[in-house]
C-alpha cells in the first residue's frame, strides 16, 4: 500500500486491506526445495487472512537457517539468540501485550540449547505461537546431530549415527504442566500447514506448532518416503481438531482424535508416527502475559497508592 | 616425525590427542567445528570420547566434571559460545581444576559474523566470568604455533591447576600449513594427585569446591589464587620480538594472526629503510609487560609504538600499561571480520613514520 499525504487528504484509506505482498520481505535466501519456504508462505497468508498490521506483529527467532525468518518478512522482526528466542518473545509479549508474537526456532535451538526456556515457556502460557521448524538436523552449521535426529542416521558430530533415540518434541510439550496447544503439521502440506497456523493463531495461550521441515541439503532421505507416499501420513480428524478437507483427501490414513483429551493425546504423541494434527488444545489454562499484567492506575489511583504508602511512615 | 600440511583446527585436535586428552565436550559452531568433528573420530583411536553437548552451558560444566576426576580434558568454542561458559570458567578457577579451552574468536558482538577477529582479549584476559580469577591465555599466529600452544596449554593448566585458553581466530582455523607434531604416546599420563576425586581404597573424602561463607575463608582461598596468578605472571610470559637486529624507531604491538600480518608489512617497510620492530605477545594472559617495557625502551628518540588489533582496542589496554605514560601510543584496529592487509599495515606505518623522521 502506498499512502499519499495531500493538504486535504492524509491518503490512508479508511480500511486498510493489507495483501500477501505487504508482508513479503526480501527473497528468501533459503536451498531451494528447503521446507522454510513453505511455512514462510503460510505464514504471509495467515497476517494477510488476519490482516495483521505489520506494525503489530512481531516475528521472534533465535540462530539457524531457520530463524533467518524474520527477515523475509515485512513485519516486524527480531532475529535473537541462539536457543532464546522464547524468552525473548517472553519479553517482548509481557512488555507489549497487544502486540502479535510469533517465535520462530530449528530443532537445535529449541530442543538443544533452548530446551530449559522451552519447557518454562510452555508453564507460563504466554498467548504467542511458537513454531519449531524441526529438520532433523542443525542446518546452518553442516549436519551435526540434533536432538531430533532420528537413531543411526550419521551426522559430522556421530559419524557412525545417532547415538541416542530421537527426542520427541510433542511428546515433551505435552508433559508440561499447562500445555494449552500442542499441533503437528508438515511443510509439504500446505493447506494443513496453513489451517494449523491459523489454530495456533486463534488459540489463546502458548500454541506449540511443530512443523516437519524437509531440508534437502543434509536430510533429504528423512521425509522423502512421507513426502512421496501419502499413506505413510496420518491425520488426526474431530470436529474440535483442525480441519483441511484438501490434506484429509489426500492423505485418506485417519484417526479420530479429540484434542481436550490430554492423556489421549499424550499416549497418541508417544506412539510416534508421522500424524500431523491437532493433539491437544485447552483454551482455558491462564495466561502468564494476562494474571501478570498490571493494572493502568489512574492519577487518582497513584495518589491514594502514594498516600496509604506515607501513611504507614507517619510518626 | 616428519611434517604434514593439515588445517587449523584439525591440527589443534591432532595436538590435544598427541598431549593426552581423552575427553572432550562441546557444541557446534562456525568457524571451529573441525575441531569436534576431527576429534570424534580421533578420539574414539586412543580409548577417549567425543561429546556433542546440548548446549556450551552444559560443555564446561561436562569439562568440569571430567576435569575433577583427574582426566585431561578440553572443549572448543567461538566467542558466543565461549560467552555462555563464563560461570563455568569461574567455578573451575575457583576449585582449581585443570582444563583448556579453544576459542577460535569471530567478529562480535552479538551474534556478529563468522570472520576473524580479535575482539575477545577482554573477555579472554580478564577472566570473563565473575569473581577474582584469571585464566592462562595463549594465542597463536600459526598453525605449527597453534600445536605448540595446544601442548602448552594442557601442561600449564595441569601445573597450575587453573582452566587455559588458546585463543585464536577463524583464520588460524581455517588455513592450511605444514606442522610438525610431538610424537604419539609421549604424553604421560596425569600423575597421581591430592585434589581430584574418583574412589580409591583407602584414600581420604575429597570434595570439590568453591563455596567458602566464611569470609576470612574466602579472603585466603582468594588470597592463594592471587599468589598463583603472581608466580604464573612470573614465569609463563612469552613474546616474539623481530626485526630489532640494526635498532629501531618505531616498535609495533600486534599478537596472533595481526601480528604475522604485521611481520609482512615490516618486512616490506624495512625494504624500504625504515626502521621498525615488531613486539608479539604470545602469552595474552600473563602479559609480558616487562618484555614490552623493555622493547619500548630501546626505540631510539622519542618513537611511537603502533599496537594493530582486529578489535576496537582491547590489547590497547595492556600496551598503556607497560608504557605507564612514557611513550606515545598510536592504534590501528579493523572489527567485523575485516582483516588488514600488510599493505594496508604497512601504509599505517609509513605514514606514522613521517611524523618521527
Ligand atoms: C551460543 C551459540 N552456540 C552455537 C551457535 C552456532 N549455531 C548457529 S545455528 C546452530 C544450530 C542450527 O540448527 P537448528 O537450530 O536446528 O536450525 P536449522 O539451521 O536447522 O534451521 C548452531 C549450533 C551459536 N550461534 N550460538
Ligand atoms: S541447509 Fe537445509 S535447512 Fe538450511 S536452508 Fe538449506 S535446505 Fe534449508
Ligand atoms: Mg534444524
Amino acid at each position: 500500500m502506498t499512502a499519499t499525504c495531500t493538504l486535504t487528504d492524509c491518503g490512508a484509506a479508511p480500511d486498510v486491506e493489507y495483501s500477501m505482498d505487504d508482508y513479503a520481505g526480501p527473497v528468501a535466501r533459503w536451498c531451494p526445495g528447503c521446507g522454510d519456504h513453505s511455512v514462510l508462505s503460510a505464514a504471509q497468508r495467515l497476517l494477510a487472512t488476519h490482516q495483521m498490521a505489520p506494525e503489530k506483529t512481531v516475528f521472534v527467532s533465535g540462530i539457524g537457517c531457520s530463524s533467518r525468518f524474520p527477515h523475509y518478512l515485512r513485519t516486524y522482526g527480531f532475529h535473537g539468540i541462539h536457543g532464546r528466542a522464547l524468552p525473548i518473545s517472553t519479553g517482548v509479549k509481557l512488555a507489549r501485550p497487544d502486540l502479535d508474537v510469533f517465535a520462530v526456532m530449528g530443532d537445535g535451538d529449541c530442543c538443544s540449547i533452548g530446551a530449559a526456556h522451552w519447557i518454562h515457556a510452555v508453564r507460563y502460557n504466554v498467548n504467542m505461537v511458537a513454531l519449531l521448524l524441526d529438520n532433523n538436523i542443525y542446518g546452518l552449521t553442516k549436519k551435526q546431530t540434533s536432538p531430533t535426529t532420528p537413531q543411526g542416521f550419521p551426522s559430522n558430530t556421530q559419524p557412525r549415527g545417532s547415538i541416542l533415540p530421537p527426542m520427541n518434541p510433542l511428546s515433551v510439550t505435552l508433559g508440561v504442566t499447562n500445555a494449552s496447544f500442542v499441533a503437528q503439521t508438515a511443510d509439504w502440506a500446505p493447506q494443513h500447514l496453513y489451517a494449523t497456523l491459523d489454530a495456533a493463531y486463534r488459540h489463546r495461550g502458548f500454541a506449540f506448532v511443530r512443523i516437519l521441515q524437509r531440508c534437502p541439503i543434509w536430510t533429504a532421505s528423512l521425509f522423502r518416503d512421507a513426502v512421496q507416499d501419502p499413506a505413510k501420513v496420518e491425520v488426526l480428524v474431530h470436529e474440535k481438531g483442525i480441519h483441511d478437507a484438501t490434506t484429509e483427501a489426500i492423505h485418506t490414513n485417519h484417526l479420530d482424535h479429540d484434542p481436550s483429551d490430554l492423556n489421549a493425546a499424550r499416549a497418541l504423541a508417544e506412539e510416534g508416527g508421522m500424524r500431523l494434527g491437532l493433539f491437544f488444545h485447552d483454551p482455558t489454562n491462564a495466561c502468564y502475559d494476562e494474571t501478570r499484567r498490571v493494572p493502568g492506575y489512574t492519577p487518582e489511583d497513584r495518589i491514594a497508592i502514594l498516600k496509604r504508602e506515607l501513611d504507614r511512615h507517619a510518626v | 616425525m616428519s611434517k604434514v600440511l593439515m588445517k587449523g583446527n584439525e591440527a589443534l585436535g591432532e595436538a590435544a590427542v598427541r598431549a593426552g586428552c581423552v575427553h572432550f565436550f562441546g557444541y557446534p559452531i562456525t568457524p571451529q567445528t573441525e575441531v569436534p568433528e576431527y576429534l570424534v573420530k580421533r578420539l574414539r583411536e586412543v580409548g577417549g570420547t567425543f561429546v556433542q553437548a546440548e548446549s556450551e552451558v552444559a560443555s564446561i560444566n561436562m569439562v568440569m566434571g571430567a576435569a575433577g576426576m583427574g582426566v585431561r580434558c578440553m572443549t572448543s568454542s567461538s566467542s558466543p559460545g565461549i560467552s555462555l561458559m563464563a560461570e563455568g570458567m569461574s567455578y573451575i578457577a575457583a576449585c582449581e581444576l585443570p582444563c583448556v579451552v579453544i576459542n577460535m574468536m569471530r567478529a562480535g558482538p552479538g551474534l556478529g559474523g563468522i570472520l576473524p577477529a580479535q575482539s575477545d582479549y577482554f573477555q579472554a584476559t580478564r577472566g570473563h566470568g565473575h569473581g577474582d580469577y584469571q585464566v592462562i591465555v595463549l594465542a597463536p599466529s600459526s598453525v605449527q604455533e597453534a600445536v605448540d600452544l595446544t601442548t602448552l596449554a594442557f601442561e600449564l593448566s595441569e601445573k597450575y591447576r587453573n582452566p587455559a585458553m588458546v585463543c585464536a581466530d577463524g583464520m588460524i582455523g581455517q588455513m592450511m600449513e605444514p606442522v610438525e607434531f610431538p610424537e604419539e604416546g609421549a604424553a604421560t599420563p596425569m600423575p597421581e594427585n591430592d585434589w581430584s576425586l574418583g574412589a580409591r581404597d583407602g584414600r581420604e573424602r575429597r570434595i570439590v569446591n568453591s563455596l567458602y561463607l566464611s569470609p576470612e575463608d574466602l579472603h585466603r582461598h582468594n588470597l592463594k589464587l592471587k599468589a598463583k596468578y603472581d608466580e604464573i605472571a612470573a614465569n609463563e610470559t612469552r613474546q616474539e620480538i623481530y626485526g630489532t637486529d640494526d635498532g629501531y624507531d618505531v616498535l609495533v604491538v600486534a599478537f596472533g594472526t595481526m601480528a604475522r600480518i604485521c611481520k609482512t608489512a615490516i618486512d616490506e617497510v624495512r625494504a624500504e629503510g625504515l626502521r621498525v620492530a615488531l613486539f608479539r605477545p604470545i602469552t595474552l594472559n600473563p602479559y609480558p609487560f616487562g618484555a614490552l617495557r623493555d622493547a619500548m625502551d630501546a626505540i631510539e628518540g622519542d618513537g611511537p609504538v603502533l599496537d594493530i588489533e582486529m578489535s576496537m582496542g582491547q590489547m590497547l589496554y595492556d600496551v598503556k600499561l607497560a608504557a605507564e605514560g612514557s611513550r606515545r601510543i598510536e592504534f590501528y584496529g579493523t572489527a567485523g571480520g575485516v582483516v588488514p592487509s600488510p599493505d594496508e599495515v604497512a601504509e599505517k606505518i609509513r605514514g606514522l613514520m613521517q611524523g618521527v623522521q
